[in-house]
């Protein structure tokens, strides 16, 4: 009934690859293929521009590799935890930024190769963009459990990621979900 | 009892997201936790219709690589790259002052006092001047640039600009450049009809608001690397070269600026002579941050903020009045003799605050690439000041 905690800890394998990678950046890359996806949709719920996403992930990254050597594994703290809590400080830093900086319109976003006709794309549209007006209505830190649960996280993980205890992140979940419903089915037709 | 219950259902909200993310099943027990499982699946479901949440481009891992393979992207290339800062100069100022006739602190209390530290670029004027037809510029102005301290020095070596050449600057940084406002001058005779200010106003304008609210981001990669060099050659000069070393890298029109901010009433030539003569000697870091107590406070290396995605570039207006295909913005990183990063700021501004002391300044470098030369010149160090609680 009660599900079970994943292990929280980083792998053999990450260590070996996070040695390597002291020595040689490159080989980061299996850590970069697998992390990469979950940091950058993290990064574009946020920011909702792929560009923008696609940077803050290059630097994340860039980041993450500077810092390896700083890195140890601790009890209940799992390596992309780590990866996140820089990502979260490069988003907080980009927030601050996006005050004073006109941001360029993200044209690639309606010209990328991968995408759909114009009309299956403004339907995607609508459904993220409702998505994007729900998490609006939270408190950050609320939107950040949801955000990371979006991107697989579970509780002691996001409770290392912003520092806090699982019970505050127990606690904020559920008031952050009973807010995202209300506002999630908004404007949608029985 | 009401205490347990709700906590027993939050416990179970969590368990069932937990479950979630980990692609289990789990079956609810109650409306509530139905309607989580709902929001969630809701959610996840929007997330996944959008294409473009997929994952980032591919070409960038490459770019993290190539980040990464600068050496001065890790603290250790930063550290000999560049040179230990001196001691706080007298002349280092941390407000403007009253102006006095002549004397090197009215010098500097005017630069501070517009915010704008190192002028210096060697004009293409300068460059075609001084290189020769057959390439041998060895002795010339650009060769002398290009031969830039690197990464790997931890001295400023470049030769400084003499007395002559800063003169010739002042009196017109732009002789090459096909520009009316130039060319309907009457150059020759700016000793005896021109004050400085009356130069300032219409030929030079400082860094203002209008550039800066010009720089958007995110900078982009062509001559990026070359940027990077000259900066951080600036920077090794400012910390251990001498004005005429700094000069070197600086644009000519914020030459002719800093020197002419010099006299706001006529002065003769042979007074400015002077003037630049006692200037040349000068420690470089007198012009760069003043009032930059916080970089002062310890033996720290500096360099500009490698990161590409950290640089902004300027749009529009901010370009064409600095006679520059580009003009981009660079943050500051300052690294201990550990080589661990202690200070760190980005093109907009944003710094790290720096321990143990109650303000650090967000040090940022503006430089143009010339739009003659194709060389990178430093307009100004921007030292504006954030206060850290």
């Amino acid at each position: 009934m009660y599900a079970q905690m994943p292990d929280n800890t980083a792998s053999d394998d990450e260590l070996t690859i996070i040695a390597a990678a002291l020595r040689d950046p490159a080989a980061f890359a299996p850590l970069y293929e697998q992390h990469a996806p979950d940091i950058y949709r993290f990064c574009y719920l946020r920011l909702g521009q792929r560009e923008a996403a696609d940077d803050l992930t290059a630097k994340t990254f860039i980041r993450a590799i500077e810092r390896l050597h700083q890195y140890r594994p601790k009890s209940g703290a799992t390596f992309r935890s780590w990866l996140f809590a820089i990502a979260r400080n490069l988003l907080a830093d980009e927030w601050r930024r996006r005050r004073d900086i006109r941001l360029i319109p993200p044209i690639e976003d309606l010209t990328h190769d991968d995408y759909p006709g114009p009309e299956q794309l403004a339907i995607h549209l609508t459904e993220m963009d409702r998505l994007r007006a729900a998490l609006q209505y939270l408190p950050d830190r609320q939107r950040e459990i949801v955000e990371l649960r979006m991107v697989g996280f579970n509780t002691d993980e996001i409770a290392t990621t912003m520092n806090t205890t699982i019970a505050a992140v127990k606690s904020a979940q559920a008031r952050a979900y009973r807010t995202l419903r209300e506002h999630l089915s908004e404007g949608v037709e029985p | 009892m009401r205490i347990l219950h709700r906590a027993s259902r939050t416990d179970e909200i969590d368990q069932a997201l937990n479950a979630l993310v980990s692609r289990r099943p789990y079956d609810p027990e109650t409306a509530l936790v139905s309607d989580v499982i709902d929001t969630h699946t809701q959610a996840m479901s929007a997330l996944r219709s959008d294409p473009a949440a997929t994952g980032p481009a591919a070409g960038t891992w490459n770019r993290v690589l190539r980040a990464n393979a600068q050496p001065t992207a890790k603290g250790q290339g930063t550290m000999s790259a560049t040179a230990t800062l001196q001691s706080p100069l007298p002349g280092a100022i941390s407000a403007p002052a009253r102006k006095q006739a002549g004397g090197f602190s009215h010098f500097v209390n005017i630069a501070a006092s517009v915010l704008v530290v190192a002028a210096i670029a060697f004009s293409g004027w300068f460059a075609t001047m001084h290189l020769q037809p057959s390439g041998d510029n060895s002795n010339g102005l650009l060769g002398m640039a290009q031969g830039t301290p690197g990464l790997d020095s931890a001295t400023c070596d470049v030769e400084p600009l003499s007395v002559d050449e800063v003169m010739a600057i002042v009196e017109n940084p732009y002789s090459a450049f096909d520009h009316d406002l130039i060319t309907s001058r009457d150059w020759l005779k700016v000793w005896e009809e021109k004050t400085g200010y009356d130069l300032l106003e219409t030929n030079s304008p400082a860094i203002d608001q209008q550039l800066l609210d010009g720089f958007t981001y995110p900078a982009t990669q062509p001559s990026f690397d070359g940027a990077v060099d000259r900066a951080n050659g600036f920077l090794v000069c400012a910390q251990k070269g001498t004005i005429g070393q700094v000069f070197v890298y600086m644009d000519p029109k914020e030459i002719q600026r800093i020197v002419l901010a010099n006299h706001p009433v006529y002065r003769s030539e042979e007074q400015v002579r002077a003037t630049v003569i006692e200037l040349m000697e000068m420690p470089g870091s007198t012009f760069v941050f003043p009032g930059g107590d916080t970089l002062h406070a310890s033996s720290l290396s500096l360099a500009v903020n490698p990161e590409i995605d950290s640089a902004l570039v300027a749009q529009g207006a901010g370009v064409s009045r600095y006679d520059a295909t580009r003009v981009m913005m660079f943050g500051i990183i300052a690294t201990d003799t550990d080589g661990t990063v202690v200070y760190q700021s980005d093109a907009t501004g944003v710094a790290s605050p720096v321990a143990g002391l109650e303000r650090t300044e967000r040090f940022r470098l503006i430089i143009k690439q010339s739009s003659i030369d194709g060389q990178w010149y430093v307009l100004a160090i921007l030292p504006d000041m954030i206060y850290v609680i």
